[in-house]
């Protein structure tokens, strides 16, 4: 593998990204929804689940390889947002600002901001 | 406690293994402190420090095995993910990186122990293990 070079943008668009990845969770029982974030031109991907043991939290982070398998270009994180680390749960609180949910089954048929 | 000078690796390699464990031993003993210092314990802080213990196990490798040092998180983030030496602890690097990232940015993020202590022991001790086999330092 070639050292990476540093490009001034993502070469990959975030939401390519996001549509992927959302076809990859689609069918996870344990995500319930998706947002995706910018961080420092850096795409940031929230994946909201019930509280999952540890070794199901540890699955949903390999599909951050998966995503680079599909996009060795891009650079993005991959967040498991699992009620049981919060002091608090509310999601205003928890995702970041101006995070878009992405949808994943019939009932969220867009692009939502929060 | 620092590992033995290991004789086999590059010199820049070795220091990074040295501050890996440095800090790793950093996040072991602030996960020991915490029961009686602020309340609720910091826990989630033991994650930042892993975290940076990873980093250096991921640079040390990437320096002993291509004399390259990441200049930045994408870099390093690339090739976590894309050198076939260190995709065996890609998911755990990844939550570390999560979990920092969140105990830094996120407000009421807080890792109860057991969490923390998986994340430094179980997760940052894969880092350690495949890094530290990786260059035959056992």
């Amino acid at each position: 593998m070639a050292i990476p070079q540093q490009p001034e943008v993502q070469p990959v668009d975030a939401h390519e990204l996001a549509a992927a990845l959302a076809e990859m969770v689609r069918h996870e029982p344990s995500v319930l929804r998706m947002w995706v974030s910018s961080h420092r031109g850096v795409a940031h991907f929230w994946l909201l689940t019930p509280e999952i043991e540890t070794k199901d939290e540890l699955r949903l982070y390999g599909l951050s390889g998966k995503l680079f398998d599909r996009f060795p270009e891009s650079d993005f994180h991959l967040h498991v947002v699992n009620p049981r680390d919060y002091e608090w749960f509310e999601l205003d609180i928890v995702l970041p600002k101006g995070a878009e949910e992405i949808a994943l089954r019939a009932g969220y048929s867009t692009l939502r901001q929060r | 406690m620092a590992p033995q000078a290991a004789v086999s690796v590059e010199r820049q390699t070795n220091l990074h293994i040295q501050t890996a464990e440095r800090n790793r031993d950093v996040a072991l003993a602030h996960l020991n402190t915490q029961a009686h210092s602020v309340q609720p314990p910091a826990y989630e802080w033991a994650a930042v420090i892993a975290f940076y213990a990873a980093v250096h196990y991921v640079n040390g490798y990437l320096w002993e095995i291509r004399r390259y040092e990441p200049p930045d998180h994408r870099s390093r983030n690339q090739l976590v993910r894309g050198d076939p030496g260190l995709q065996a602890c890609l998911d755990e690097y990844d939550r570390l990186f999560s979990a920092s990232f969140r105990a830094r940015y996120t407000p009421g993020f807080r890792l109860l122990e057991p969490a923390a202590r998986e994340i430094v022991e179980a997760h940052l001790g894969k880092v350690r293990r495949v890094v530290r086999e990786a260059l035959g330092l056992t």
